[in-house]
């Protein structure tokens, strides 16, 4: 059946433009590059895949006719942005081709029939949880950074673990990242009830499916979430985003907070420290990004070298009364921490300079992030 | 009633001749061998068919009597070895007396001989492992041995047999070993009435091996007898790719064999100078004392032992390492020195008046001693050069002003083809470098000095490891826990043969843990599934391939010459790490053939 409809010229371009990240992917499957367009009598229900995330919108109309195809998801995207006027046509003509006019401009695009599309995961209907989208930001932001790059070991590390805990003061929702050599954690307390949410043993959000989350989340106020087997399901009133969540194990994370001594603790400025180091990382070789920490009571001493250009050294008073301790790190694992943060002061603890470095801050609650040491 | 039974000799021995026997290649292998152990100077094996209807091996060595004769027609009949005490140390090739009563028992055999001291010979005939005749006759001293009807008893075994072409050719192959192996013979198979291999007494080794690889003219010459297990052969430049004929030959105290362990050595000698996928060609010899090595394991004596394989590879690796380093010298020396008539009066050595102060003291930075001070002030201004924005002001291009050409040595930089290719002329020849790949290999070597020179950190995981080592792997990391560390891996023992890595090298960020721990494991000679991949190698060739100026970046006279002036000096610049050779040369006879010239 050919469609014929029309629609709001931003509204398609907002939605097409949550899309893009999603069709864009190159692969074998050409269908991937395209979008879904379901016109339907309310308007067009819009839908992307790169089989790990996929999203479903809508997109309100006046529709003539109802009917669906695929198109090139980013050509339809340029060809409305780049568009004057305020409504889209979009026409059906016969073998696939659709005809999209606005203002005085005509376009013909070839699509392929929908057949062809892979199939939008089914999900329960049922078993949905409301949430303040601001609460799934936050934990994303904290922990993002950290996840593990495209290698793996034996842990899978490329995703970000998804835990709910009920604690005698209320609900809490985590996530816990590592890529191995350092381990972050984010943890907010939410107003819901937890209980209702359906979570495996281990729930593994892929770093895509974060990404994707993150971005939902900022276009939206609330939303609702449901976890299912092996996916997870968000939506709101107009959209449906299904992650497909990871299989696999994740470290024991809690073993080494465990194992991490508290009573050597440092309280270092969090703004001056950071711009510190950033500073010294311009003398850092360019794949360890080494710094050495010189400890003292009450101050400590930044210093990088580089073999062929040179070294720095910055020195920032801190609150310390322990022992003189001489340390080795990556660089770029504090600077990552500590943007995310917002103290003014955060708490380091350091035990020895062979053991996990531990950060938090008083105004960042339920953030914790862990760093491990370099030796030479 | 008792159901077994001593099987009688005639079957015995078709047994022994299935293992040893195998196909007419190995009764060529069997006879070379004993012609070898009787001293033989002029070894002849003629082959007719495809070695079922004829072979015959004639020398002249030490010979037989008539009685000896006989006798080595019995199984276990031997002059090679006397005792238990000398299996232990066998300096012959053959010592089981198996090979002729096995031949024996499948062919007809006859054997002629005589002893230099003695007037007449003798000969015996014998068919299918029954002696028809025994009689005295005239004789050349030496022995003669025929070998007609092969399988002719068998003919489950014949059916195995490929078509004449291809036993022609395993037999050809087992000559070539031999003439390898033992260059101080002359050898001469004739196939039906071609001549097919004709290795002459004054031929020695390199000779012998340029009529075989007949596309290599120079070959890198390994040799090192500094301890007793010496080291030696003739490897082809890695460039080359190479047919069938271009194989690697290994021998062990001049026997041909088949060893994953020296294979896996040469290889990892010669490894940032071989292409994925590439084979080396060429032959390497190891000789060590008849105790350290047990050549009684397989039937046809393919394999050995080593008592010390560890060892073994470790000089293996060593030696090839040391070959291609004086390969590289000998080829700076023909590129570089100034031994061709040059138009432009050449410094001595490399000595060139540098135009850029720093590249002086660079020649220190290299593997053995790690980064000196002026070494990386060297690879800094090398950088600083490839990325100056500036190019377009530096000194205009050598072939717009040929009144002054650049040179290093005695290279005449005559410009650059695609931004990509240097030429340059080098006496009476064309020489073209490749920019990138010769930049690559400079600043790999760097990078690969400075992560060998100890300077490595280490980053420790948040999740440790535990790995599970074979026992030998276990001893392996025992044996080079200091090595380990210093190459920025913190490893300890967790009972047993299970380990922690707690660990890596800050620099291996990207690589997963494990598979890195193996990776450098085996170059300590452990015997993995990793074997072959060089992760950190290609870590840092993919590190120093990014940094590397690229194909498209447009070079100065002044930068194409200091880049010259870094290959001059650099240990080894002939391929890129991945294996790519860097230079290439065109002699101007090979233009003139092109013009139809004379």
């Amino acid at each position: 059946m050919a469609f014929n409809c029309f629609v709001n010229k931003n509204e398609l371009s907002n939605k097409l433009g949550e899309l893009q990240n999603i069709t864009n992917k190159r692969g074998t499957l050409a269908a991937l590059n395209n979008v879904l367009l379901e016109v339907e009598d309310q308007g067009i229900v819009m839908t992307g895949t790169d089989l790990e995330v996929g999203l479903k919108l809508i997109v309100s109309g006046q529709v003539n006719e109802t009917g669906t195809i695929t198109i090139p998801s980013k050509k339809l995207f340029e060809i409305v942005r780049e568009s004057a006027g305020e409504s889209i046509h979009l026409e059906e003509k016969e073998n696939h081709w659709i005809t999209i006019t606005a203002g005085k401009s005509t376009y013909n695009v070839a699509g392929i029939p929908s057949e062809e599309y892979p199939r939008f995961p089914d999900y329960d209907e049922d078993g949905f949880i409301s949430f303040e989208s601001h609460i799934f930001l936050d934990l994303v932001d904290k922990v993002i950074f950290s996840i593990a790059g495209e290698h793996e070991n034996i842990y899978s590390l490329t995703s970000v673990l998804f835990e709910k805990e009920k604690k005698e003061n209320g609900s809490y929702l985590r996530m816990i990242s590592s890529d191995g050599h350092r381990l972050s954690i984010m943890e907010k307390d939410v107003a819901t009830d937890v209980d209702g949410l359906n979570l495996s043993e281990v729930t593994l959000i892929p770093k895509k499916g974060v990404q994707e989350l993150r971005k939902f989340c900022e276009n939206r106020d609330t939303i609702e979430l449901a976890f299912e087997d092996k996916q997870l399901v968000v939506r709101d009133g107009e959209a449906v985003m299904v992650i497909r969540l990871r299989q696999g194990q994740f470290p024991h994370y809690q073993s080494i907070l465990d194992s991490i001594a508290t009573d050597n603790k440092l309280s270092i400025p969090r703004i001056p420290f950071l711009e510190s180091l950033k500073r010294t990382d311009i003398f850092t070789e360019d794949v360890f990004h080494t710094i050495q920490l010189s400890i003292e009571a009450g101050s400590m001493v930044i210093t990088s070298q580089h073999a062929d250009i040179g070294s720095a050294k910055d020195e920032l008073s801190i609150e310390y009364e322990g022992e003189s301790m001489q340390l080795m790190f990556n660089c770029r694992y504090f600077i990552d921490a500590l943007q995310v943060m917002e103290s003014e002061v955060v708490k380091a603890y350091i035990d020895t300079q062979n053991s996990p470095c531990l950060l938090q801050g008083d105004d960042d609650p339920g953030f914790t992030s862990v760093i491990m040491p370099m030796q030479l | 009633m008792s159901k077994i039974r001593i099987l009688p000799e005639q079957l015995a021995n078709q047994i022994a001749a299935g293992e040893v026997v195998e196909r007419p290649a190995s009764v060529v292998k069997e006879l070379i061998e004993n012609s070898l152990d009787a001293g033989a100077r002029h070894i002849t094996i003629e082959v007719s068919g495809s070695g079922t209807s004829l072979i015959r091996v004639v020398d002249d060595g030490e010979g037989m009597d008539a009685d000896d004769l006989l006798l080595c027609l019995e199984r276990h009949g031997t002059s090679k070895i006397q005792g238990t005490s000398s299996l232990a140390a066998i300096n012959s090739l053959g010592f089981r007396g198996e090979a002729l009563p096995s031949i024996a028992s499948v062919a007809k055999l006859r054997i002629t001989s005589r002893l230099a001291d003695q007037p007449t010979g003798a000969t015996v005939n014998c068919e299918y492992g029954v002696i028809k005749t025994a009689h005295e006759c005239g004789a050349p001293v030496g022995t003669t041995m025929e070998v007609a009807a092969l399988f002719g008893n068998t003919p489950a075994r014949r059916k195995f047999l490929r078509s004449s072409r291809t036993e022609q050719a395993h037999i050809d192959e087992t000559v070539k070993l031999y003439a390898l192996a033992y260059p101080e013979v002359a050898f001469t198979l004739r196939v039906g009435d071609r001549v097919a291999v004709e290795m002459a007494h004054d031929m020695n080794r390199t000779e012998r091996l340029k009529r075989i690889i007949r596309q290599v003219d120079t070959f890198i010459a390994v040799d090192n007898n500094r301890s007793d297990i010496a080291v030696t052969g003739l490897l082809a430049p890695p460039e080359h790719t190479l047919g069938g004929a271009g194989k690697l030959r290994l021998f062990v105290n001049g026997r041909a064999v088949r060893d994953r362990l020296l294979t896996h050595a040469v290889y990892e000698g010669m490894a940032t100078f071989v292409q994925k996928n590439q084979s080396l060609a060429g032959m390497l010899e190891v000789t060590l004392p008849a105790d350290q090595v047990d050549v009684n394991v397989h039937p046809a004596k393919l394999e050995v032992r080593f008592r010390d394989s560890r060892t073994v590879h470790q000089r293996v690796v060593y030696a090839v390492k040391e070959a291609m380093l004086g390969h590289q010298q000998h080829l700076r020396a023909d590129l570089f020195s100034s031994h061709h008539s040059s138009p432009v009066p050449a410094d001595t050595g490399f000595g060139y008046p540098a135009q850029v102060p720093e590249y002086t003291g660079s020649t220190e930075m290299t593997a053995e001693t790690g980064p000196s001070y002026q070494g990386s002030r060297a690879g800094l201004a090398q950088r600083r050069f490839d990325h100056d924005p500036l190019t377009g002001q530096h000194p205009p291009l050598a072939h717009d002003t040929p009144a002054a050409p650049l040179t290093v040595a005695d290279l005449l930089i005559i410009g650059c083809f695609k931004d990509l290719y240097i030429m340059c002329r080098a006496g009476d020849s064309l020489i073209i470098i490749d920019q990138h790949a010769a930049q690559e290999r400079l600043i790999f070597e760097k990078l690969k000095a400075q992560f060998e020179a100890g300077r490595v950190v280490c980053q420790t995981l948040l999740f440790p490891i535990q790995i599970e080592l074979t026992p030998l792997q276990s001893q392996l990391v025992e044996a080079n826990m200091a090595t380990l560390a210093n190459l920025g891996f913190s490893v300890r023992e967790f009972g047993d043969t299970t380990w922690i890595l707690a660990g890596v090298p800050a620099l291996a960020k990207t690589i997963e843990p494990q598979s890195l721990f193996f990776d450098v494991l085996q170059r300590f000679g452990s015997d993995t599934e990793h074997h072959g991949t060089h992760l950190l190698d290609d870590m840092l060739a993919s590190m120093a391939c990014k940094a590397a100026i690229k194909k498209g970046d447009h070079l100065s006279g002044d930068e194409i010459s200091a880049l010259l002036h870094q290959m001059a000096k650099a240990d080894l610049f002939s391929h890129c790490p991945h294996g790519r050779p860097v230079v290439k040369r065109i002699e101007e006879s090979d233009i003139k053939k092109w013009f139809s010239r004379s």
